[in-house]
């Protein structure tokens, strides 16, 4: 009925229209992505288009549709982040990995996101690397994080 | 009702509305215009565009007219100069990402006489040869709201234009985002093809990974192309045509369900075809313009001569006919008609062959398509019930019905119903229209779908449950809890050698649950070809015509008594109207079509006919409604209708009964034998007689797919480009 | 309700206990931003610290206090003493402080920044009370009651504080008396636009349609805003009780968290507290015998801004792109699935439960009137003390930027409030009582009380280009004023920027704003344009610097200025030159250095070691001279 690795995720949501966002979640987290056979098979569990479906999950951030690198680099552009200089840090990433927010290095080593807000502003600027925070970051003190990962 | 009724004022002017009922809504049905730009009468109020804003005495902002509902005493004002401010600012920020040359170009005004700019600028910047240029909607706003001076820069957002799909091109350089296109194809499709994609600035609409919509599994309906106000969705074949002279109302004939649409014509030429309500299918949206225009359409008379087809006059042609038809033996006249034609055509047709040529060999096309299914259609036919049962249904079972292309109106109403609550099951072998929606999807194997259907029928019948499949005892559990069942017949169901065994099935399902039974057959006037006795078995009125009583009574009218059922003999003269002549045989063929014969074929005769975008008459569709067909353009050259043909021949050879001047003549004729045949009527097809012989050779299952699809004889693929694509 | 009364019992025991147990019990904050600054490593610290101690110490983890500023805090109390609280604390300061107060008794007064306890212990040790520290005394703490007191994943932490009290006697009132204490409180929604609570819930009450919704709305989308976030991971409880009020008085029976995906560690408390008010029985059927049933679900947002806006919210909630419809109907009539729904904020449902327990007219008297009761603002941006703080509406700013803030070390600039949809307040503004009404005459608005404060060294034109640029990317993208609007809004601030300004700009600024503001479909897009109007009315001469004089004058906008050492401040350290990945820096030992302009990246990695403050913003010189300085001699 459905491909491996769907059915059993199907069996805990109703089928209603309602699970779409949840189900995407849950297929963002484990593949770090969404990919076209997720949409097709959520689309036949949903018993709604992919188009539709594609449509949901391009309009929130949280969906990306290509493979994601190897490290996860997320600079915060909140509020207080910007005024902190977090754009800077952004800046140095960017050049630093040759890719813009949203990419993917082409050895697939890192990903690279800006993101809204991380909600540590009283830290900020702050930058995530593969999931951990880290606060009041610099230039040189990121440069020197991002060194350990070479 | 005082307390449904809503008094305001708008513009001055006091009005009275229905509580409920937007501004917009109301000033619309006053006559007041206010500009909009998302709306569509059609559709929920979107509030995209906000080109609506109205200012409303008492309300501090200016709401959008299209979603603010109208209220007892309300003060409104649609055209004040803070009004048009705002709304020639909107009209600025959406210029600014809509190539607007047509709008700036200084040499607009001389652009029809020079065309200097023609080649210049490419379509996609805009410019006067914008395939939307003069219907664009775009283009009205400006003149009524007008701009300011300052127009912020242009930001193109230069996505490549979309070509590769059949039917239409799109280029969303264009788009102004009023989601027209979207919310049409979800309410037409649910959650269908097109979709707002990204969000913020980057909005765009598009399919799923940017796939084709071939790909994306659009069924070409068009309502996306008919409701885009700017020249972002544009009709390939339409594209340069401009705007249509006239708009004329008739009826399509490539399947049996008879939509209205509206021909749209340009000098004598059909440029476009558009629904009437709702959506065609892509067939009737995009396939009449092409296959009634093509090149390859006759516009003269031609006979054999020296083994070559000569063009001829139609005295000659006439003379010809006579003289072939005269030294033919009653036994020896064969008459194939198209269930294309119209009902006119069909009668008139099957009189020629009984009183001109003294034989009941006249048979329609389905007759070959259907084989032993023929008198199971019929029985079904006799109950059949109308579309809108949908509506009602709490269970549909559909039955190879594939709504993807042929037949695409009935997914909306199908989807419709479900999204109401009723349940849809589906019995299909491959992976088809409905599959994504069913509730229940039923699988057999290739060619098994009648066994599986009988199976069904019998679990139903039986309390025991047997040893069957447990898909089939799950549905025949769900079937069984139905209240309102509707069973639909897909018409390829109908093509299958077991078509008997599979319509008998259906009939017993459809008592046992008392079902009502929908047949969307694939031929555009079947019904009416049975009702105008176009069968060796069949009289006018769908009597039998080994009925002696009938015959005698038809005879009465016609002054002329008709003759009794013969074996045919090996014809020597075959009269073919809108039938391909078979490749061998010895007969002298006379062929009647609106496009040449194809190559390798051979007749004596050719007699260029009228399409049906080019005749006054009328068909009956599979509900028993009897709908008009009415002329948008003259037949090509000296092309005529097809009972014009018939009745120059048979005057020519003096037989009465032939001189009708027109169809409403022939109409009155046929309600004397058809009770209540008159355009508008809804008919009672329990006349209809299943009095079909089983035909004599096996039929040819191979065919079915090509029948399914067909026009006068012609594999519409063979004659629409964009059809040849959805085919894969 | 005995059940209740055992539950409460039970929970107030196992507190006492923890309390008056011999051994000593360290608390360590462990909220999101504890975590940034590094509390795991120091929880690691401290496990091991206590293995070599041989200490039976317990760990407690507690939320965020509030002065984040201090992140990581850990407090130590000993038994019979208070609880000492330590800033700032890293894994290699945590023996130290372990060995000294476990096992010496001795708190460190240079290290504590704060203690529990009463008067005698600061006399006896010289450690300030912490709720006596500058950035705590103005404050009052109601919402904020628990968080960073108690353990967020022990519900008896809740229940031992007077937790479902609240809840308790709502169930012994009719709803109407529910709804009309929390109208007798005067609470407005906490979320932004400040509506009446009380009428909205008695709307939802008194719609047709059944069964009701409760949603709760922790999609805290503000940059720069964390109340909700705290609030969840350090009570989440509060907020669930809120909920199964306001679901007993409208009358609906199930809820929904929909709460950011960003916030994982809110996610986790949530859901470890729902599942403990199910092990209690407090939610679910027939909670507490009581007849009433409830139940909850989490919906984690999937990263849209615009889904703050309660009609997109409920979109989302539906599976649907989170694309706002105009209103009415409101969703009070027809919200989730057509069903008459109250969509609250997370802060709105967290003060509930105080009302409840203490009574509406009490909460009234805290604010100012029409703006009744104390409000939470995440305080952050240039000031001393950064953190999450509550204050009684009517509070100036003043008080709240230089008081609890501690004040700007570069001279105070503005005051950002309401997140991308508020606006920059000038040092006039100083004296302007926070509220809902003040803020929107101003030209902001409170909305759910991010408040950023800017130094000289912010930018405002490129803060309003910031928020527009935010608003830009989370449009939702329906309604043209505020899809294009917004572009246009980037696009020109973008030229004024990067110094191809005109003054005719500033025009197509003000007159594209005011057609969002008056056209725009949504709350959303008709507030984005606020950050440019705002600082187009109070911050007008920094755009005709940049549009004139071309230049940046908070050295923000790279092509408007450059960087030069002040030779005069310089001391010649050295400490710039290796840092400099562009090698732009030249200069001796001990003498003055210089940069070299056509090199320079201005990447601020100089001014980040600079001790002098020497390296500062000036116009962009002519071409002569900088090749002038370019050419170096080695």
């Amino acid at each position: 009925m459905y491909k491996d690795g769907y059915k059993s995720v199907f069996e805990n949501y109703s089928g209603a229209q309602d699970n779409l966002i949840s189900l995407l979640q849950h297929f963002q987290k484990q593949s770090g992505y969404i990919s076209q056979e997720c949409v097709q098979e959520v689309a036949r569990f949903l018993k709604i288009s992919e188009n539709h479906i594609y449509g949901v999950a391009s309009f929130y951030s949280q969906f990306t549709f290509q493979k994601p690198g190897k490290n996860h680099i997320k600079v915060c552009l909140g509020t207080a982040c910007h005024v902190q200089d977090g754009q800077l840090l952004a800046n140095e990433i960017r050049d630093l990995l040759g890719i813009q927010s949203g990419q993917v290095t082409a050895d697939g080593f890192f990903d690279y996101q800006e993101v809204a807000c991380l909600g540590c502003c009283a830290q900020a600027p702050v930058v995530e690397i593969n999931g951990q925070i880290y606060a009041r970051m610099t230039t040189t003190k990121l440069m020197k994080k991002l060194s350990e990962y070479e | 009702m005082p307390n449904t009724t809503r008094h305001l004022t708008i513009d001055g002017r006091p009005i009275e509305a229905e509580n409920g009922m937007t501004i917009l809504q109301a000033a619309r049905r006053n006559g007041i215009y206010i500009p909009t730009l998302c709306d569509l009468p059609t559709l929920p109020p979107h509030g995209s565009c906000r080109l609506c804003i109205v200012e409303i005495e008492g309300w501090p902002k200016t709401p959008t007219a299209c979603t603010t509902a109208v209220q007892e005493g309300m003060v409104v004002r649609t055209d004040t100069p803070r009004l048009r401010d705002m709304r020639s600012e909107l009209l600025r920020l959406l210029l600014s990402e809509h190539p607007l040359s047509c709008l700036a170009c200084t040499e607009k005004d001389h652009c029809d006489e020079c065309m200097v700019t023609l080649r210049k600028a490419g379509v996609t910047t805009g410019c006067g040869s914008c395939p939307k240029d003069g219907q664009c909607e775009i283009q009205k706003l400006v003149e009524y709201i007008g701009l300011g001076e300052d127009l912020y820069p242009i930001r193109y957002r230069n996505v490549p234009v979309e070509h590769e799909d059949p039917f239409y091109d799109r280029d969303y350089n264009l788009c102004v985002l009023c989601g027209r296109c979207v919310r049409v194809c979800e309410s037409l499709h649910f959650t269908g093809t097109l979709t707002y994609t990204n969000r913020g600035s980057r909005t765009l609409v598009g399919t799923a990974f940017g796939q084709s919509h071939l790909e994306a599994g659009c069924s070409f309906c068009g309502a996306c192309v008919d409701v885009c106000p700017t020249g972002t969705l544009t009709e390939k074949v339409r594209k340069w045509d401009g705007v249509p002279e006239r708009e004329i109302e008739s009826t399509c004939v490539l399947c049996g369900l008879g939509c209205s649409l509206r021909l749209l014509a340009k000098k004598n030429k059909v440029i476009g075809s558009l629904p009437v309500e709702g959506h065609l299918c892509v067939k009737g949206r995009f396939g009449i313009t092409e296959l009634v225009s093509h090149p390859y359409r006759l516009a003269s008379p031609q006979k054999t001569t020296d083994g070559r087809l000569m063009a001829v006059s139609w005295d000659e042609a006439i003379a010809a006919a006579v003289e072939r038809l005269s030294s033919c033996p009653p036994g020896g006249f064969a008459m194939r008609v198209s269930a294309d034609l119209c009902t006119e055509d069909l009668y008139v047709a099957q009189k020629f062959a009984r009183v001109v040529m003294s034989t009941n060999q006249v048979t329609a096309v389905p007759q070959d398509a259907y084989g032993q299914g023929m008198n199971g259609i019929v029985r079904l036919l006799k109950k059949a019930a109308p579309l809108d049962v949908i509506e009602g249904a709490d269970a549909i079972l559909c039955l190879e019905l594939d709504t993807r292309f042929a037949q695409s109106v009935l997914e909306a109403d199908l989807l419709r119903a479900r999204q109401r609550g009723a349940k849809l099951y589906t019995i299909h072998p491959d992976h088809h229209s409905l599959s994504l929606h069913a509730d229940r999807w039923l699988q057999p194997a290739p060619g098994r779908t009648a066994e599986a259907l009988a199976s069904l029928a019998r679990l139903m019948g039986s309390e025991a449950g047997g040893d069957a499949e447990e898909e089939l005892l799950l549905l025949a559990g769900d079937l069984r809890e139905a209240h309102n069942l509707v069973v639909l017949v897909g018409p390829e169901a109908l093509y299958h050698p077991d078509s008997d065994t599979l319509l008998e099935a259906v009939e017993k399902l459809a008592q046992l649950t008392d079902a009502s039974t929908i047949m969307p057959a694939a031929e555009g006037n079947l019904v009416g070809s049975l009702l105008a006795g176009a069968y060796p078995d069949l009289l006018p009125g769908g009597s039998a015509a080994s009925d002696a009583g009938q015959r005698r009574q038809i005879g009465q009218l016609w002054g002329r008594s008709l003759p009794e059922l013969a074996p045919l003999d090996e014809p020597s003269v075959l009269y073919l109207i809108g039938v391909q002549p078979s490749a061998s045989g010895e007969a002298s063929v006379i062929y009647q079509n609106i496009d040449q014969l194809l190559d390798g074929q051979h007749a004596d005769m050719v007699l260029p006919t009228a399409a049906f975008s080019e005749v006054n008459g009328t068909v009956v569709n599979i509900e028993g409604r009897v709908l008009p067909l009415r002329r948008a353009v003259p037949p090509p050259g000296e092309a005529l209708p097809s009972w014009q043909i018939l009745c120059r021949i048979a005057q020519a050879m003096d037989v009465p009964g032939f001189d009708y001047a027109s169809a409403e003549d022939i109409q009155a004729e046929m309600a004397e034998l058809i009770a209540g045949y008159r355009p508008g009527a809804h008919l009672s097809m329990d006349t209809l007689t299943p009095a079909f012989q089983p035909p004599e050779p096996a039929r040819d299952a191979s065919k079915a797919a090509e029948y399914h699809h067909m026009y006068m004889g012609f594999p519409m693929t063979r004659r629409v480009e964009g059809l040849r694509a959805l085919k894969r | 309700m005995s059940n209740y009364e055992t539950l409460r019992r039970e929970a107030g025991a196992r507190w006492d206990a923890l309390n008056s147990s011999q051994s000593p019990l360290i608390y360590l904050g462990t909220a999101s931003c504890g975590r940034a600054a590094g509390a795991m490593q120091v929880l690691e610290a401290i496990r091991t610290t206590l293995e070599e101690l041989g200490s039976d110490a317990q760990v407690i983890q507690v939320g965020c206090i509030g002065p984040c500023y201090l992140e990581p805090l850990m407090d130590i109390r000993l038994s019979g003493r208070p609880r000492v609280s330590y800033g700032k604390v890293t894994p290699q300061k945590v023996p130290r402080i372990l060995q000294s107060m476990l096992v010496e008794g001795e708190p460190l007064p240079k290290l504590a920044v704060g203690h529990f306890g009463d008067e005698a212990f600061t006399d006896q040790t010289g450690i300030p009370r912490f709720f006596d520290l500058p950035m705590l005394r103005p404050q009052v703490r109601v919402i904020l009651k628990n968080c960073g007191l108690i353990d967020p994943e022990d519900i008896d932490h809740y229940l031992a504080h007077d937790g479902y009290q609240g809840f308790v006697k709502a169930l012994s009132m009719q709803p109407e008396a529910i709804i009309a204490e929390v109208q007798a409180s005067g609470l407005r929604g906490r979320g932004g636009a400040g509506f009446v609570t009380g009428k909205k819930w008695e709307i939802c009450r008194g719609a047709t349609g059944s069964p009701k919704v409760l949603i709760c709305n922790a999609d805290e989308g503000d940059p720069g805003a964390f109340m909700n976030r705290s609030l969840l991971e350090g009570d989440p409880h509060a907020v669930l009780e809120g909920m199964l009020i306001g679901g007993y008085a409208i009358g609906a029976s199930h809820g929904y968290v929909y709460i950011r995906a960003e916030y994982p560690l809110a996610v986790v408390r949530l859901r470890h507290a729902i599942a403990q008010m199910r092990e209690k029985g407090l939610l679910g059927e027939n909670i507490l015998g009581s007849g009433f049933s409830f139940d909850i679900t989490i919906q984690e947002g999937a990263g849209a801004f615009v889904c703050g806006e309660e009609t997109a919210l409920i979109a989302s909630l539906e599976g649907k792109r989170g694309m706002p419809r105009p209103r009415p109907p409101y969703p009070s009539d027809k919200g989730f699935h057509n069903l008459p729904t109250l969509i609250n904020n997370t802060e709105t449902f967290g003060t509930i439960p105080h009302i409840l327990r203490n009574g509406g007219e009490w909460f009234n008297r805290l604010g100012t009137p029409g703006n009744a009761g104390t409000k939470t603002f995440s305080l952050v941006g240039k000031v001393r003390y950064t953190g999450l703080i509550e204050v009684p509406l009517g509070t100036t700013l003043r008080e709240i930027v230089f008081e609890v803030g501690g004040g700007t070390e570069k001279p105070f600039k503005a005051v950002q409030t309401g997140g991308p949809l508020g606006g920059c307040l000038s040092a006039e503004h100083l004296d302007t009582p926070v509220n809902y009404e003040s803020m929107q005459q101003c030209g902001s608005i409170m909305g759910s009380g991010g408040l950023i404060v800017l130094d000289e060294s912010t930018c405002l034109v490129d803060l309003a280009h910031y928020f527009l640029s935010f608003a830009q990317n989370e449009s939702c993208g329906k309604c043209t004023p505020c899809r294009i609007g917004t572009r246009v809004l980037v696009e020109t601030l973008e030229k004024i920027i990067h110094g191809q300004g005109e003054p005719h700009d500033l025009e197509v600024l003000s007159n594209v704003s005011d057609t969002m503001r008056n056209t725009a479909l949504c709350a959303a897009g008709q507030a984005a344009p606020n950050p440019v109007l705002s600082t187009l009315k109070y911050f007008r001469s920094e755009y005709h610097a940049h549009i004139h004089d071309k230049f940046c004058p908070a050295a923000v906008c790279k092509d408007l200025f450059e960087y030069r050492i002040d030779a005069e401040k310089c001391t010649g350290c050295g400490r710039c030159i290796p840092v400099c990945r562009s090698e732009a820096i030249r200069g001796e030992k001990l003498q003055p250095h210089e940069i070299d302009v056509t090199k320079c990246a201005k990447c601020r990695a100089c001014i980040e070691v600079c001790n002098f403050d020497a390296i500062q913003g000036v116009p962009v010189s002519s071409t002569v001279e900088r090749l002038d300085v370019g050419t170096f001699t080695r």
